[in-house]
């Protein structure tokens, strides 16, 4: 089939866009307000996007209650500092949880009964039960183009620059990250959700080397 | 463990950036250049970023043999369209086969034994084999700072907005796209991949019918 995205004639019950590309990485999103209250929130419109200097982006989708912007954003923007904590299978629920639509200043990562961990270079916490966090420093914010009839779903693309990382030692084994040991859990389309359970080597054929 | 991501003094044989941001969504980038020939390469610096308007990016790094930047940012920017095509886990090995180091012009669609078929809005062409291709136009290209002693490694961003979608109709079950249908490929660390072998429902606490 094909359908024309300004028309969505895709004829089905729920707009297929997220099930097409995926799996995608969650970013759970640890930052501060202006009077130090914490927030915590998971995004799907996540990723790295630059190795030298690492550089990860995650995009907010329209108003969040009555803030012109979701939390994340305003508190990276406000601030200039994020934390980006994975979400291993075991941490599938509390995740969750902090999806839940609550008033500014209200700390999500409390809500889920999770630990506050103090970061090194930035004040956000990092979730203590995370087996990996980036500490980030915010860059800037990319304002994404408005559709007509859908002016409140406007996103927007906050990237930072990572400048500190917490690898739980109990993820490493020889020398190399263990992607099974904390099986991290990705986006799908709809309520869907998958987790990562198998790992395969495929060198680059011009760079066999390269395990 | 913590290290500082400048000094990257995390004590292991290889960087472990990449392994931390996972697991990555693959776009599979078909171009054309002005003389109409095919160009096809895989990022996994690729996520949605916007549903309203449907928007999608990639990041590239650096530089490419003697071209300034990689094929697809070049030909993207030339023509202002590109096609993101799915990899499936049986396309996996002509996917790996499109990551060789070629001259600008070798089509790696021909190479990989694929075929190429005709897009509805563009001019590039989809791979055929591929169960989604997202039609795009070229938006806008985000150039990313540059880090000291790595200048030639300097990152940008394309972003473009989908305005045509093809799915194969064989991964439709019950008005639903069928992850398990096709099994997208995902990018970890170091030369390592992972295949969506597993979907679960989860939904929000405060929208408990959104299936």
């Amino acid at each position: 089939m094909f359908y024309d995205t300004a028309r969505r004639d895709h004829g089905m019950t729920q707009d297929p866009l997220t099930a097409l590309i995926v799996p995608r990485p969650i970013g759970w999103i640890s930052t501060l307000d202006g009077h130090g209250r914490v927030n915590l929130a998971p995004y799907s419109f996540y990723n790295a996007v630059s190795a030298s200097p690492p550089m990860v982006y995650f995009s907010t989708t329209g108003t969040y209650g009555d803030n012109p912007t979701k939390h994340s954003r305003r508190n990276a923007e406000e601030t200039g500092e994020f934390v980006v904590n994975m979400v291993s299978a075991v941490l599938a629920k509390q995740m969750n949880i902090t999806t839940s639509m609550v008033d500014y200043g209200v700390d999500e990562m409390k809500l889920a009964g999770l630990t506050p961990a103090p970061s090194r270079y930035v004040k956000p916490p990092r979730v203590a039960e995370s087996p990996i966090a980036l500490e980030c420093k915010y860059w800037k914010t990319i304002e994404m183009p408005i559709e007509e009839g859908r002016e409140t779903h406007q996103a927007t693309v906050v990237f930072g620059r990572v400048v500190g990382i917490h690898v739980d030692d109990g993820i490493v084994k020889n020398g190399r990250i263990d992607t099974l040991a904390f099986k991290p859990v990705a986006r799908l389309g709809y309520s869907e959700y998958t987790t990562t359970e198998n790992v395969w080597r495929m060198p680059r054929p011009d760079d066999p080397r390269y395990q | 463990m913590f290290y500082d991501a400048a000094k990257r003094d995390h004590g292991l044989p290889q960087d472990p950036l990449k392994s931390l941001i996972v697991p990555r969504p693959i776009g599979w980038i078909s171009t054309v250049d002005r003389q109409g020939r095919v160009n096809l390469a895989p990022y996994s610096f690729y996520n949605a970023m916007s549903e309203f308007p449907p928007i999608v990016c990639f990041g590239i790094t650096g530089t490419y043999g003697s071209t300034p930047t990689k094929h697809s940012r070049m030909n993207a920017e030339l023509t202002g369209e590109f096609v993101v095509n799915m990899v499936s886990e049986s396309l996996k090995e002509q996917m790996n086969v499109t990551t060789t180091m070629v001259e600008f012009g070798i089509d790696e669609l021909k190479l990989a034994g694929l075929t190429p078929e005709p897009s509805t809005l563009v001019k590039p062409p989809r791979v055929k084999e591929s169960p989604v291709a997202l039609e795009c136009r070229y938006w806008r290209t985000i150039e990313l700072p540059v880090e000291k002693g790595h200048e030639a490694k300097r990152g940008s961003v394309v972003f473009g907005q989908v305005v045509g979608v093809h799915i194969d109709d064989a991964i439709i079950k019950d008005g639903r796209i069928d992850t398990l249908a096709f099994k997208p490929v995902a990018r970890l660390g170091y030369s390592e991949y992972t295949t969506t072998d597993n979907v679960w429902r989860m939904r929000r606490p405060d929208d408990p019918k959104y299936q």
